[in-house]
């Protein structure tokens, strides 16, 4: 074998391998994050501090939240069909806990922070439960805590309109009293399974 | 033997006739054949620009149809989305070229699905109002629809507090 082609040869060899690190990592990322199934959650290290707005224009961080049971969804108030659909259920899966509802908060993120002001949440959230509560930032706020949670979020196409939409993440998490995240519920899972999901960990 | 093939092509004949002419009777109104039920919106904030409204086109006509386009007053801008799922995260898609309505079939428009997207809302949807629309079909042509306004977090009419899942789930038990 000419020299040249032995190096071509390793040079190939390189690439394939590089190539396939990269894919192993993209579906292990994706196995652990994505395809978890509801209520599991990998090793993968998820969540983190916060520094956030709430509705009523607190200054809050997740410490606020500890020593209860968190339910996150990440969304936004022009989202006019996943957001209502998602907040839906978490509303119904509060009222379906019932009396172990006094220890679980939902919280809904939002990742539209330009739009959603704490007063446009205010006058949101109620609509779905008087529990839930809204939290907004600064951009740079909203993208640490998205990225913290594996949040993807971006601007749809349609930029002609003002009224843009988003692309994003849909699932809702569950922290534990001390903010880690024990459960994940894909878009769909019923308000019943989520609760019960809840009172297992609450039983813990 | 010839006896018994023209009894046959008669027979044949009968049973054919007997199928085209109910057909002919029942399905003589052309105006009717597209049934829209359900229609439901959500109630929005006077912030919120956007809104949905989900509804069900049951076709029991011979021809499929096709749903082309939408109009509604309270919007500046209305069209046809679809939910597209992708690993966990949600896109919502302008559906090109409208929703086919088969012969004799139903499209349902629900939450995650698809939708008629109302954009840009002149004023709040209300809880209890009712949203004025003008369907347009590729053959029937305009059909008006009244979309009755829903709580924020609803997933419709038909099931008061009971999800998709478990609505099917009762329907099997039934």
């Amino acid at each position: 074998m000419k020299k040249s082609t032995r190096i071509g040869v390793v040079f190939a060899i390189v690439v394939i391998a590089a190539f396939a690190a990269l894919a192993e990592w993209l579906v292990i990322r994706n196995d652990t994050i994505t395809k978890a199934p509801n209520g599991l959650i990998a090793s993968v290290e998820i969540g983190g501090p916060f520094t956030l707005v709430d509705h009523k224009g607190r200054t809050v961080t997740e410490k606020d939240y500890f020593g209860s049971f968190v339910l996150v969804f990440f969304g936004y108030t022009f989202c006019p069909d996943v957001c209502p659909t998602a907040l839906g259920d978490i509303a119904q899966a509060i009222d379906e806990l019932d009396t172990d509802a006094v220890g679980v908060i939902p919280l809904m993120i939002t990742i539209d922070p330009d739009r959603d002001t704490p007063a446009v949440l205010a006058e949101y959230v109620p609509l779905f439960h008087d529990r839930l509560i809204g939290l907004t930032g600064t951009r740079k706020q909203i993208k640490d805590i998205a990225d913290l949670y594996r949040i993807f979020f971006s601007r749809a196409e349609n930029t002609q309109f003002t009224y843009y939409l988003m692309d994003h993440t849909s699932f809702v998490y569950l922290l534990n009293p001390e903010g880690k995240v024990v459960s994940l519920f894909r878009y769909g899972t019923s308000p019943e399974e989520i609760a019960s999901n809840i009172r297992r960990h609450m039983r813990g | 033997m010839i006896e018994v093939l023209v009894k046959n092509i008669l027979a044949l004949a009968i049973v054919l006739v007997s199928f085209l002419l109910p057909a002919k009777i029942v399905y003589a109104d052309q105006g009717n054949l597209l049934k829209i039920n359900e229609s439901w919106s959500r109630a929005t904030t006077s912030s919120q620009k956007t809104g949905a409204v989900f509804l069900k086109i049951k076709n029991v006509g011979m021809h499929s149809d096709k749903l082309i386009g939408v109009e509604a007053d309270i919007a500046n801008h209305s069209s046809l989305h679809q939910m597209i799922h992708e690993n966990g995260v949600m896109k919502m898609r302008a559906i090109k070229g409208g929703i086919k309505v088969s012969a004799n079939s139903e499209v349902i428009l629900s939450p995650g699905q698809k939708h008629i997207m109302l954009m840009g809302l002149k004023k709040r949807l209300k809880e209890n109002s009712n949203i004025p629309l003008t369907l347009i079909f590729e053959k029937s042509g305009k059909i008006n629809v009244l979309a009755i306004v829903l709580p924020a977090g609803s997933r419709g009419p038909d099931h008061s507090g009971i999800s998709e899942m478990e609505h099917k789930k009762h329907m099997i038990k039934k």
